[in-house]
């Protein structure tokens, strides 16, 4: 969504009526604009005060009660926030702002506006800001309608490169709440184990419906604090996937311990769960299924294994699936331990490193929380082993601005999702012949570049990946790379065939993963993904000639 | 035709296999009031420029309600005056 900041006169006009009917209804519909979509509006903090004192005097002069119109005019301030949002003017933009050609005010506006991300526009009626230097454009109101409709030049056909994962636009949605949380720890200064962190654990506990929310330094860290919590070590096996992202298998090797490797289900790249009893020994110790690409793995299945077995610990690896569910119940909390990343480009970011770990065991819970901090039972009580494992308060402040968006950020992922499906999946409904040489027609990819099929019926996905499997990958990487169009592989080589790792298992043993790893890539992802973006990359994957 | 079908997490389960002909189209659904805690706002979507600029009186109307006897019809003024107006209202603020 593009910016609009509403400089001073332009609020007078409408407050004081000092434009024609058609002009007001105009500014109105312009500051509304967030309320139906139409563009995010703000109006810069040192225009307020403004504001009070031109209307208040304005009223005055009229020969109004001054405390009438101080009333009535607090009351406008008050509507107008309800539309707007106030844009900070940091004591950095000061200097800077006083150079400018422009008063002091009107720099302040620009500084402030300029800490936008994306497409910003000044709407002004008369007047000429300074925005050298800034990526600012300014428009009277009769003009931005026209500007709200042009294609921001990233959006163009064969323009700038698009991004894999949009991690910037988001901040313009959640910048007051993201400003204050972020103040907030600077002013108190607990950067350690602050109240933030309390609170985001709490809020995280019953978003997932887990007893118990332990955050750490990362999803890196979730594992193996887990892990150690659950007396893992040397002799003991863990069954796992060999088509995760390294830190799953790193953290049991870490310890010891021995991954057994089992193959994944060709439709989620998921652990096949129907194969895990093969692999089971009187060495297993537990069982580690990512919940790979948003997707939780089947975990049901999985925990009944674990139950037949005396009673394994599970721990879900849900990096990648925070905020997907499982016949109902959230990801993170469907078996003993469930761990999770705020890695910046996972659906729930930090920005920085961040992750937890979710258990309804109090025990479990116990351990972990020391092991977090050096196994510290009391202060210098070292009662166990630990790590230097804490999430810092600053990361837990600003996962707590990010989650009130959560769910719509959810539901946005879903929604581009079923987009990019519906663009290339036409060929899997049950559709007569002809129906599908019309689409083969329309979208020639579909048979080279078919996505994962759409999540189970009885699970979510968040869609941390929106995964494709291709044939001549690289060719097809390369072609899109030329339009601007980046893609990912997740992930080349299964774990077994790494050169640290490739001891633990043959690389035959899984062929499932073998065959994916050559064939999975993914395209851009992210909630924010504009339609026009993603019809520029459904456009370009045909183009490509596949 | 008229199928039921089970909500659950976002997703619609028929109670019957149906084979579609195309893969997206518009249903009607019908949802038990007790089910719905409040109807969510749209959400927010760029391509509603084109509803772009259109009245909004509801916003005019708060506002000439919340001024009352104060809000009447203005001759239009240039930033300048606006300058003016603001220097003379700081200038009584802080007794110059
Ligand atoms: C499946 C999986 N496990 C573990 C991790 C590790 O998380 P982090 O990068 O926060 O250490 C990641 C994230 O990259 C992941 O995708």
């Amino acid at each position: 969504m593009k910016n609009l900041v509403f400089d001073i006169n332009v609020i007078l006009d409408l407050w004081l009526e000092r434009q024609p009917e058609d002009q007001l209804r105009l500014i109105a519909s312009l500051i509304d604009g967030q309320r139906s979509g139409l563009a995010r509006g703000w109006i810069a903090s040192p225009s307020l005060h403004v504001l009070e004192y031109l209307a208040r005097a304005q009223f005055k002069r009229e020969g109004a009660d001054p405390e009438e119109a101080k009333d009535r005019v607090k009351r406008l301030l008050a509507n107008l926030l309800q539309r707007l949002n106030p844009l900070s003017s940091f004591g950095f933009h000061q200097d800077a702002a006083l150079l400018a050609q422009t008063d002091l005010e009107d720099a302040q506006i620009v500084a402030a506006a300029a800490e936008l991300q994306g497409p910003t526009a000044i709407v002004t009626n008369d007047k000429r800001f300074d925005t050298t230097g800034t990526a600012l454009v300014q428009f009277r109101p009769a003009e931005v309608s026209a500007w709200l409709k042009q294609l921001p030049a990233e959006q163009l056909p064969n323009e700038q490169p698009l991004a894999f994962v949009d991690i910037k636009t988001q901040q313009n949605a959640i910048r007051p709440a993201l400003e204050q949380q972020i103040h907030r720890v600077l002013h108190h200064g607990q950067y350690i184990l602050g109240p933030e962190v309390t609170e985001l654990e709490q809020q995280l506990a019953t978003f997932t419906g887990a007893q118990h929310c332990i955050s750490v330094a990362s999803g890196t860290e979730a594992l193996l604090i887990s892990l150690m919590a659950l007396d893992i070590g040397p002799g003991d096996e863990v069954i796992t996937t060999p088509f995760t992202f390294v830190a799953t298998v790193e953290v049991i090797v870490l310890l010891g311990a021995t991954p057994i490797f089992v193959d994944i289900e060709p439709d989620t790249a998921n652990i096949d769960a129907s194969l895990i009893e093969a692999k089971l020994s009187e060495h297993t110790k537990a069982i580690l299924p990512v919940s790979l690409y948003g997707q939780p793995a089947d975990m049901g299945a999985i925990n009944a294994i674990a139950a037949r077995h005396g009673h394994l610990p599970v721990i879900e690896d849900a990096a990648q699936s925070f905020g997907a569910s499982y016949q109902g119940k959230r990801s993170g909390s469907l078996s003993t331990i469930g761990c999770t990343s705020f890695f910046p480009s996972k659906p729930l970011g930090c920005y920085g490193d961040g992750g937890a770990i979710f258990t309804s065991d109090d025990r479990l819970a116990q351990a972990c929380r020391e092991i977090r901090v050096h196994g510290q039972s009391a202060r210098y009580v070292h009662s166990r082993i630990g790590v230097g494992g804490r999430m810092d308060t600053l990361q837990a402040a600003i996962v707590l601005a990010k989650l009130p968006r959560f769910e719509h950020e959810i539901t946005q992922r879903q929604a581009v999702a079923r987009q990019y499906h519906d663009l290339l999946a036409m060929e899997e409904q049950g559709i007569t012949q002809k129906q599908k040489q019309d689409i083969v027609r329309a979208l020639p990819c579909s048979s080279v570049a078919k996505p994962l099929p759409w999540p189970k019926p009885d699970r979510t996905s968040v869609f941390a990946q929106y995964t494709l499997r291709v044939q001549d990958r690289d060719r097809l990487q390369t072609k899109l790379k030329e339009q601007g169009i980046p893609t990912a592989v997740h992930y080349p080589v299964p774990l077994n065939e790494q050169p640290a790792y490739r001891h633990l298992c043959c690389p035959d043993c899984t062929p499932v993963a073998q065959q994916l790893a050559r064939e999975v890539m993914s395209l851009p992802m992210h909630a924010d993904l504009s339609a026009v973006d993603q019809q520029r990359i459904v456009t370009a994957l045909k183009a490509s000639g596949v | 035709m008229q199928v039921e079908a089970l909500y659950d997490h976002g997703q619609l389960t028929f109670n019957r296999p149906i084979r579609f002909a195309t893969a997206r189209f518009p249903v009607i659904l019908e949802i038990p009031d007790q089910a719905v805690l409040a109807e969510p706002q749209p959400p927010a979507q760029p391509a509603a420029a084109d509803a772009a600029v259109t009245d909004s009186p509801d916003l005019l109307a708060e506002i000439r309600h919340i001024l009352g006897p104060l809000s009447k019809r203005r001759p239009s003024v240039n930033s300048a005056e606006d300058k003016t107006a603001l220097t003379q209202a700081l200038a009584e603020k802080h007794g110059l």
